[in-house]
C-alpha cells in the first residue's frame, strides 16, 4: 500500500449553496462524467477516490451539515458563477467555516464553478479574485460540466493539505521515530 | 456546541440517507486506524532486527541494514538514511520527499505513520470539540431510528478524545 508513493486518507468537503454543483463537481473529479440532472443531496453524501481521498460534499440543512465541517482537513468553498446570490453568500459560508471547522484557518480553496455557461454568468472573475485574495486563498473557475480545472482545484487543495501534513511532522521530528 | 442537533426537519427517508453515509464514513475511518496499526506493526518488527545489527556496528559497511544483502561493489551502491544514519541497498530505500537524500524503509514507514495520524488536525479538533460532527449527527439521529442501525456502532461512536492517536 505505501509502496511507491505515499498513501494518506485525507478528508475534503465541498460546501456552497444549493445547486452551485458540489455532487456534480466531485462526480466529474472522481468519475469523469457529468450528470446534468439536478438530484439535490440530503445532508451529506460522499465518494472515495483512489481509496486515499475522502471527498464529502454537503447538500441542505444547514444544521446538520455544519456539524460536519469539523470532520475535513480541507475545504473546497463552491459557488456558481451564473449566480450572483451564491456568491454573495460565500462570505456567510466563510464565518460558518471558521466557527465550526478544526480549526479557525484551515486549508480552503475558492472555486466559480458553471464556467461552461458564459452567457448566463453573474459574477465577474475580477470580483472572485479580489474576495480569494482578501482570504489569502487560491482561486479557480471550473466547469463539471466540461471538466475545466476540476482537478487543478483538487490537487491544489490535496497540496495545501499535505504541505500542512508534511511540516507539522518536520517540526516535531525526533531522530528516534521507530 | 454540545446539545443534540434538531433533525426534526428531516424525513425518515432522509434520516436513513444521513444514517447510512455517516456509516460508511466510520468504516472508512475504522479501516485507516487498521492500515496505521498494521504499518506499526510492520516497523516494530523491523526495529528488532536492526537491534540485532546495532550490537554488530560492522556488519552495516558489508550488509544492508534491512534486507541484510551485502552489497556487491556498483552493482547495489549504498545509501545512508538521513533518519537513522544507518545504510541500507537501493531497494530498500526511497527518496526523501523534501531534502536531498535518502530514507530507509523503515524510517521511510514511520514517516507515512507519523504524518498519516495527523496527530496536529487532532490536537486542534480537541481544543474546539467534543467529538467528531459524524459522531454528534449519529446521536442525535439514534433516537429518530429506533432499530435502524446496529447498536454496535452507536456504542463505539468516536469521540475526539479517542481518536485515532497513538496511546
Ligand atoms: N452547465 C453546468 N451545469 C452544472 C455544472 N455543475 C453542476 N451543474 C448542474 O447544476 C445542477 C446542480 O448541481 P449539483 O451538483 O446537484 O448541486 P449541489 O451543489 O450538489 O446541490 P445540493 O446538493 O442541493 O447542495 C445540476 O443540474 C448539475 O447538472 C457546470 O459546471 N456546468
Ligand atoms: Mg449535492
Ligand atoms: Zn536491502
Ligand atoms: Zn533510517
Amino acid at each position: 500500500m505505501t509502496d511507491g508513493d505515499y498513501d494518506y486518507l485525507i478528508k475534503l468537503l465541498a460546501l456552497g449553496d444549493s445547486g452551485v454543483g458540489k455532487t456534480t463537481f466531485l462526480y466529474r473529479y472522481t468519475d469523469n462524467k457529468f450528470n446534468p440532472k439536478f438530484i439535490t443531496t440530503v445532508g451529506i453524501d460522499f465518494r472515495e477516490k483512489r481509496v486515499n481521498y475522502l471527498l464529502c460534499f454537503l447538500g441542505r440543512f444547514r444544521s446538520l451539515t455544519t456539524a460536519f465541517f469539523r470532520d475535513a482537513m480541507g475545504f473546497l468553498l463552491m459557488f456558481d458563477l451564473t449566480s450572483q446570490q451564491s456568491f454573495l453568500n460565500v462570505r456567510n459560508w466563510m464565518s460558518q467555516l471558521q466557527a465550526n471547522a478544526y480549526c479557525e484557518n484551515p486549508d480552503i480553496v475558492l472555486i466559480g464553478n458553471k464556467a461552461d455557461l458564459p452567457d448566463q454568468r453573474e459574477v465577474n472573475e475580477r470580483q472572485a479574485r479580489d474576495l480569494a485574495d482578501k482570504y489569502g486563498i487560491p482561486y479557480f473557475e471550473t466547469s463539471a460540466a466540461t471538466g475545466q480545472n476540476v482537478e487543478k482545484a483538487v490537487e491544489t487543495l490535496l497540496d495545501l493539505i499535505m504541505k500542512r501534513m508534511e511540516q507539522c511532522v518536520e517540526k516535531t521530528q525526533v531522530p528516534d521515530t521507530v | 456546541m454540545g446539545k443534540k442537533l434538531d433533525l426534526s426537519k428531516l424525513t425518515d427517508e432522509e434520516a436513513k440517507h444521513v444514517w447510512e453515509v455517516v456509516q460508511r464514513d466510520f468504516d472508512l475511518r475504522r479501516k485507516e486506524e487498521e492500515r496505521l496499526e498494521g504499518l506499526k506493526g510492520k516497523i516494530k518488527k523491523e526495529s528488532s532486527q536492526r537491534e540485532l545489527l546495532a550490537d554488530s556496528a560492522h556488519l552495516n559497511e558489508t550488509h544492508c541494514a534491512r534486507c541484510l544483502q551485502p552489497y556487491r561493489l556498483l552493482v547495489t551502491p549504498k545509501r545512508q538514511c538521513l533518519d537513522c544514519h544507518l545504510f541500507t541497498c537501493q531497494d530498500c530505500s526511497h527518496a526523501h520527499p523534501e531534502e536531498q537524500g535518502w530514507l530507509c524503509d523503515p524510517c521511510h514507514l514511520a514517516r507515512v505513520v507519523k504524518i498519516g495520524s495527523v496527530e496536529w488536525y487532532h490536537k486542534h479538533l480537541r481544543a474546539r470539540f467534543k467529538r467528531f460532527g459524524s459522531a454528534k449527527v449519529i446521536r442525535s439521529l439514534c433516537g429518530r431510528l429506533q432499530g435502524a442501525g446496529s447498536p454496535d456502532s452507536a456504542r463505539s461512536l468516536p469521540d475526539t478524545h479517542s481518536g485515532p492517536e497513538p496511546s
